[in-house]
């Protein structure tokens, strides 16, 4: 069975906040001491009512048609920050392939609270519990490996680097959102994307990495997902914070909704402030956008919503591509 | 005789004007937009050190110019809006003129007109066309007098002008134009391309020629960010420029971005200039850099010349 889908979404924490209160606290903690932009003055209480609502409405579409096409597993493509890795081992690519459960919180709501609350704190509240396909990692590091990709092997989840927050934000915040329920399991491929590190994959490799997951999981038997988690363009607390580069975003959504990703190799060819920020989760949107490519060539993403909120730093988007193997109807 | 040297310059109003003038030329190209963190940085006694580093990268480049003995100086400007209008806008035009001129003076600073003239090498811009040309680049040619269509009072760009001042360069020059303003831009893959075959039409004359950019780095002079600096893509440029590796700057062009606006469009000049040095087999030698909000562009200075 082929990728049946695939779609991909922002997850900047603004967008897990319901109250203009919650998105203030957010801007204030991720602006840092950057001049903002004068766009600012427009997004008082109404505004951040609108994204708040808009906000819904894009998980939830995304929800409803991962939902429907009936994935067994989603390969969930993911950025960490200081949450599995730090300086002292950070992979390009990791994939986690091993038996215990991925657990930790997602922040739906917490920044709402004052103070905010601290999902650590309430796991009953904000405790996530993600299952994992182990046998389609291992399928997925083997041929990675044998198609000269140099993905690192976790078979232990990894050890914390932030323990209290426990996994990537990246996996735990937005799937409790868009899986039908949390018993669909995953695999995470974890993509390195941290700001400002120039030993980092290029936007060409990004795509042949996803061409690659598309050819391993063409024969496999399952219904496989794909979902890349992060972005679009944003630099929480460098000096581009709150000035998002709504060009670059709008020209990446251009070419994943024209069938043309390949134009996207370019990115992270040559380093500046503008993809070596944030913006380099884009990285996780690639893979999925090559794979589809591959599976139908010149297939067209649907754009289902896309702002800029300069008070979430970050240019917000969420696009799905058209699922590819109908799931059967139920007679 | 191949190419024998090359120059790079950024372009700034700011570096043709003395240091006491720089507050007025910061308020005509930055205006009020809101500034990065770090031209806070830019105190009185900053900008007086890099004054003093300008003042010396410019001698610098003006002795070594004089020291290659130059029988001509092929110059790589961007047009904005002065030489063409939007009736005919080139992606690559060479000038085969006798002379063109321009007038720097800025009314927003409120300088009186100033035009120059200089003298061109009309024979050997005619060459370079035709083997250009020949060489798979559809370039457009002056070969008349000058006449500036989108600016006709003013001429030629302040950034052809304005080095060739500072510099005293005295030899005569070939003007060309490289399109970096005017939408669809040149890809930014001709570039590496275009330099390498501007060296082999060199090797084809007798004559001792330079190649001097005037443009870049980034920045954006009276848009929405007038006044950033990218100065890690300006890094990444000079580093890649400086290791022979000019090729590479090819697809910065290929992605969009707030941050690629304005000036930075103009580092097409320095991927050609760069190419055209490294097929010549001049060694490079990044001399300076500093991003520069007073300027609002990053400023560098690069050479090539043989060891």
């Amino acid at each position: 069975m082929p990728i049946v889908f695939g779609m991909a979404s922002s997850h900047a924490p603004s967008l897990f906040a319901q109250t203009y209160e919650g998105w203030q606290r957010l801007w204030g903690r991720f602006r840092g001491t950057t001049p903002q932009p004068p766009e600012i003055e427009n997004e008082g209480p109404e505004a951040i009512a609108d994204f708040v609502a808009r906000t819904a409405v894009a998980f939830a579409t995304l929800k409803r048609e991962l939902t429907a096409a009936k994935p067994d597993v989603v390969i969930v493509l993911a950025g960490d920050q200081n949450e599995w890795f730090d300086d002292a081992n950070l992979p390009n690519l990791m994939i986690y392939a091993g038996d215990d459960d991925i657990v930790g919180f997602h922040n739906f709501g917490a920044d709402d609270h004052d103070p905010p609350l601290a999902p650590w704190d309430h796991p009953d509240r904000f405790g996530v519990r993600l299952r994992v396909d182990r046998a389609l990692g291992d399928r997925l590091l083997d041929g990675l490996v044998r198609e000269g990709f140099d993905v690192a092997i976790s078979r232990r989840v990894p050890v914390h680097q932030a323990p209290r927050r426990k996994v990537p934000h990246a996996l735990v915040r937005p799937l409790p959102l868009v899986l039908p329920n949390l018993d669909v399991p995953i695999v995470p491929v974890m993509m390195k994307t941290v700001e400002r590190s120039p030993a980092i994959l290029t936007g060409d490799r990004c795509l042949e990495l996803g061409r690659a997951l598309e050819a391993i999981c063409r024969d496999l038997p399952q219904r496989i997902a794909l979902y890349g988690s992060g972005g679009m363009s944003h630099d929480p607390s460098g000096p581009l914070a709150g000035w998002v580069d709504e060009p670059l975003d709008r020209w990446f959504i251009e070419q994943l909704t024209a069938g043309t990703p390949a134009e996207l190799g370019a990115l992270y060819s040559f380093r500046s402030l503008a993809t070596e920020s944030g913006a380099g989760e884009l990285r996780t949107w690639l893979p999925v956008a090559a794979a589809l490519d591959a599976a139908r060539p010149g297939i067209r993403a649907t754009l289902v919503d896309y702002f800029v909120a300069r008070k979430s730093t970050v240019g917000n988007g969420w696009v799905t591509w058209p699922e590819l193997v109908p799931a059967a109807v139920p007679a | 005789m191949p190419l024998v040297y090359g120059q790079a310059i950024s372009f700034s109003p700011l570096l043709y004007r003395p240091r006491e003038r720089w507050s007025d030329v910061r308020a005509a190209l930055v205006g009020n937009i809101v500034q990065p963190r770090t031209a806070a940085d830019e105190t009185p006694e900053r900008l007086d050190t890099y004054a003093r580093r300008l003042d010396d990268a410019f001698w610098l480049a003006g002795e070594r110019l004089d020291d290659a003995h130059l029988d001509a100086l092929v110059v790589l400007v961007a047009d904005d809006h002065r030489t063409f209008d939007d009736s005919n806008t080139p992606q690559l035009h060479v000038f085969a003129g006798y002379e063109i001129w321009g007038d720097p003076a800025r009314a927003d600073l409120g300088e009186a007109g100033d035009p120059l003239v200089f003298h061109c090498n009309a024979h050997l811009a005619a060459h370079l066309a035709e083997e250009l040309t020949r060489d798979g680049f559809d370039v457009s040619e002056t070969s008349g007098m000058y006449t500036p269509l989108g600016d006709p009072q003013r001429g030629v760009v302040p950034a052809l002008i304005e080095p060739l001042r500072r510099l005293a360069a005295d030899a005569p020059i070939v003007p060309i134009h490289i399109n970096c303003h005017v939408e669809p831009h040149i890809s930014g893959h001709r570039m590496a391309p275009f330099g390498e075959a501007l060296t082999r039409a060199l090797d084809l004359t007798p004559l001792r020629v330079g190649v001097l950019v005037s443009g870049g780095l980034s920045g954006q002079p009276g848009d929405t960010m007038a006044g950033w600096v990218d100065d890690v893509l300006d890094e990444w440029v000079l580093g890649r420029l400086n290791t022979g590796r000019s090729a590479q700057l090819g697809r910065i062009f290929d992605v969009r971005s707030q941050m690629l606006r304005g000036s930075s469009r103009e580092i097409r000049l320095w991927a050609a200039a760069g190419a055209a040095c490294e097929w010549a087999g001049l060694r490079p030698h990044a001399d300076e850099y500093i991003p520069l909000h007073h300027a609002a562009a990053g400023i560098g200075f690069m050479h090539w010349r043989n060891d």
